[in-house]
């Protein structure tokens, strides 16, 4: 198809990602899975992990009520491979990568393709079943959006751990700073958080999962112009992604909660459905500093489906 | 962790069980109803004791097994469809699956001490004690190990086997060109036992599935061992996508 034929937004998006992202994601599994045809070498020493998903967004520009707030719908395909380096007998290096990207259906510049490395030493005592294990990781993201305000790169440090509470039920924790550096200051971000998951083994049925976190840093909205959007805003600009041209983004500090729901069902052979639903709550540090206005909360739901593949 | 995936409606089984449990109905903080739905702490199971948790339908001997149920060196056990069992025999622990015959063997009557597990069709993971011989049958396979862990799934068609760690012999029964010693420190190299192929071409590399490092470090620690490796292999993990 020649690229001067899509006049469409999403087709032209959707031929972007194709060429960039899922070509060679298909190729990377073309190959781990002629690997694991010869001779059947399945569980790769690379470890490549695909997975597929769609997110539905109910609040996909942050908005703090019912009527700013816009929907859009994002088809997501990464892949990831990671490999084990082992250092003793109680400790491990294990490096990832991955690379992937996302379509939207509404805002097409929401869109994205990315790489990410990823490297952390972990650290376990011993086999006993309720040795827990410890984990220091550093990541860094670069990621090219439609939005040229939005690429840039990320980066996140920070420690982790695993504590097997039953045979059934794992806690796993997590400190951690993350910093973002877009091509615009609004997005420009940094905060530090805390987070908790509980895993349940569901006996013979996959795992039931609930996360909370707490984070505490930089959050950017985008919406009209407003006397208290524009009180609370550390920075704010004329925003490139979406259609209505009179939407700024702006970033302010503030308090977040994230709670996920999510159920991960064994589907096929090496694959896993993973069905989710994410809700977020920001509360901004700072109150509108004029008389009779309320501080704003931001909340966004987030629903998923995912399935991985591991070849 | 991921187990086995052969269940039509997960929530539908966990609400069976729960029931099952009498988590309804008032019995709610018995230890034994909390550990059947939360799981439990394991450790090395009291003298006298062999079954750790019983998921479904598990015979024993013929009888229906419950929590209480002794199971010897010379015992059949058989799994429903949906069921799973984990027991203790001396100093072997075993995760068996649904829809699984097993049958084990000594040499001496009244010996807690295994010869011999023959697996006609089903699914287990085992771990053995260092020391003695044990010698594992299915129907087209014969393993010789010492002191392992393995996992197998026996059909008529073929077997799966995996020496999880430890040294294993294996040999296609009807095909005496078809053998190998596969040792092993995590799962290194998976067999299928096949029936039919050309003479020494009935043993074939296959996948790691089914069993997890979670399960083999469960049933190592209810008879007081822990694995020869520290960290799991193939962990759960989710999509995890950042907000």
């Amino acid at each position: 198809m020649g690229r001067g034929a899509l006049t469409d937004p999403f087709a032209e998006q959707v031929h972007t990602v194709w060429r960039i992202a899922i070509l060679p994601l298909l190729s990377l599994c073309s190959v781990a899975h002629a690997q694991s045809a010869e001779d059947v070498t399945v569980d790769s020493p690379f470890g490549v992990r695909v997975d597929a998903g769609y997110m539905y967004d109910n609040n996909v520009n942050r908005a703090p009520n019912g009527q700013q707030r816009l929907t859009d719908q994002f088809y997501s395909l990464n892949a990831s491979a990671s490999r084990s380096l082992p250092v003793n007998a109680t400790s491990r290096v294990v490096l990832n990568g991955v690379f992937g990207g996302d379509m939207t259906r509404f805002f097409p510049k929401l869109g994205r393709v990315f790489g990410e490395v990823g490297a952390a030493f972990e650290y376990r005592k011993s086999a006993e079943f309720y040795a827990p294990t410890f984990s220091l990781f550093a990541r860094g993201t670069a990621e090219h959006f439609g939005s040229e305000q939005r690429s840039g790169y990320r980066y996140s440090v920070g420690v982790s751990a695993l504590q097997p509470i039953t045979d059934r039920i794992d806690l796993f924790g997590v400190l951690a700073h993350s910093g973002r550096n877009a091509n615009s200051s609004v997005f420009d971000a940094n905060d530090n958080s805390v987070q908790l998951s509980l895993e349940y083994s569901v006996p013979s049925d996959g795992t039931l999962y609930l996360i909370g976190e707490y984070r505490k840093g930089n959050a950017v909205s985008t919406g009209p112009q407003s006397l208290v959007n524009l009180d609370i805003a550390q920075v704010f600009v004329a925003d490139d992604a979406y259609t209505n041209p009179q939407l700024i983004s702006y970033r302010f500090e503030a308090k977040t909660v994230i709670a996920t729901l999510g159920y991960n069902l064994p589907f096929g052979s090496y694959g896993s459905m993973d069905l989710s639903w994410r809700w977020a709550q920001s509360t901004p540090t700072q109150s509108p500093n004029f008389p009779g206005a309320s501080t704003p909360r931001y909340v966004d739901n987030q629903f998923m489906v995912v399935y991985l593949k591991r070849f | 962790m991921s187990r086995s995936r052969d269940i039509d409606d997960p929530r539908r089984r966990l609400l069976i069980r729960a029931l099952a449990a009498g988590f309804f109905s008032g019995s709610l903080a018995t230890p034994k109803a909390m550990a059947q739905i939360l799981g439990g702490r394991p450790a090395p199971l009291p003298p006298g004791q062999s079954v750790y948790r019983i998921d479904g339908q598990v015979q024993v001997d013929g009888a229906p097994a419950t929590m209480d149920t002794r199971i010897a060196a010379n015992s059949t056990i058989e799994t429903g469809p949906n069921s799973q069992v984990i027991y203790v025999v001396g100093a072997s622990a075993f995760i068996q699956r649904s829809e699984s015959r097993v049958t084990m063997e000594t040499k001496e009557s009244d010996s807690v001490v295994l010869s011999g597990l023959q697996l006609l069709t089903g699914k287990i993971l085992s771990v053995f004690p260092g020391g003695n011989p044990v010698r594992l049958t299915t129907r087209n396979a014969t393993i010789g190990i010492r002191g392992t862990g393995v996992y197998m799934e026996s059909d008529p068609e073929q077997t799966y086997f995996c020496t999880c760690y430890g040294v294993a012999d294996i040999g296609a029964t009807a095909d005496p060109a078809s053998q190998e010693t596969v040792v092993s420190s995590q799962h290194d190299r998976p067999l299928y036992i096949l029936t039919g192929e050309q003479a020494g071409q009935n043993i074939r590399r296959a996948p790691f599935i089914n069993h997890t490092d979670q399960e083999l470090m469960l049933i190592e620690t209810l008879v007081g061992r822990t694995t020869p490796f520290v960290f799991p292999k193939g962990e759960y993990s989710g999509p995890r996508r950042t907000y």
